[in-house]
């Protein structure tokens, strides 16, 4: 659902001159089928083991008695991520400058909450004033 | 709608089709996640992002110094599509 948010404000990332990349520990093949049912454009990473997202302070891992919970769900995170380890990352966001500098951060351990895309486009515009 | 309206929405059907005591288990983990301080590990406003090179869904390597040599750089963090 986020990342049909940020597709739909794509369009004006473009025009302000920056990209965007959507990271998770799911294995390429079912970001393939993610990106082609939900019509995304932009780049979906694989980050297996959360490398990436442990180097941003995201990685955790799901407490035991939440795995026996999720266990008992029909998700198999096993197959989605290549891996049982039962870690994550916290759903972020990060906009970062040319430079290599992040100008905007949020991230939130309630991964029910996110950011709204049109912040992100209004900081990127921000950069680009003065820039 | 907004995103967070729909992550509202969503939530609210979500957890209405699971046992109360389903929601208190997630609820828990969260409220603990949150509690651990893993919050103050994350990269803040004015910190330099790591860089990275990850395979994209044709398996290609993306290299995120490549994407900032071009102009400015969004980076999700997602869970998984599941």
């Amino acid at each position: 659902m986020e990342l049909v948010a940020l597709q739909s404000v794509l369009p004006e990332i473009i025009a302000l001159g920056a990209s965007v990349v959507a990271i998770s520990p799911q294995l390429p093949e079912h970001n393939r089928e993610l990106a082609k049912h939900r019509n995304l454009t932009f780049e979906i990473l694989t980050d297996r083991g959360n490398e990436v997202a442990g180097k941003f302070g995201l990685r955790f891992a799901l407490p035991p008695y939440l795995r026996e919970l999720y266990a008992t769900f029909p998700l198999d995170l096993a197959k989605f991520n290549g891996d049982s380890s039962w870690i994550l990352p916290i759903p972020g966001r990060f906009v970062v400058d040319r430079q290599g500098i992040i100008r905007a951060a949020e991230a939130d351990p309630d991964y029910t909450t996110r950011p709204e895309p049109s912040e992100t486009v209004a900081t990127l515009r921000a950069l680009n004033s003065i820039a | 709608m907004s995103l967070k309206e729909e992550l509202v929405t969503l939530k609210a059907r979500l957890e209405g089709n699971r046992p109360p005591e389903v929601v208190r288990t997630m609820h828990r983990a969260v409220d603990e996640l949150r509690a651990s301080g893993a919050g103050e590990r994350i990269l803040k406003v004015g910190d330099k992002a790591p860089d990275f090179a990850l395979p994209n869904a044709e398996e290609t390597l993306v290299d995120s110094r490549a994407l900032l040599a071009r102009g400015p750089l969004v980076v999700t963090f997602y869970r998984g599509r599941w």
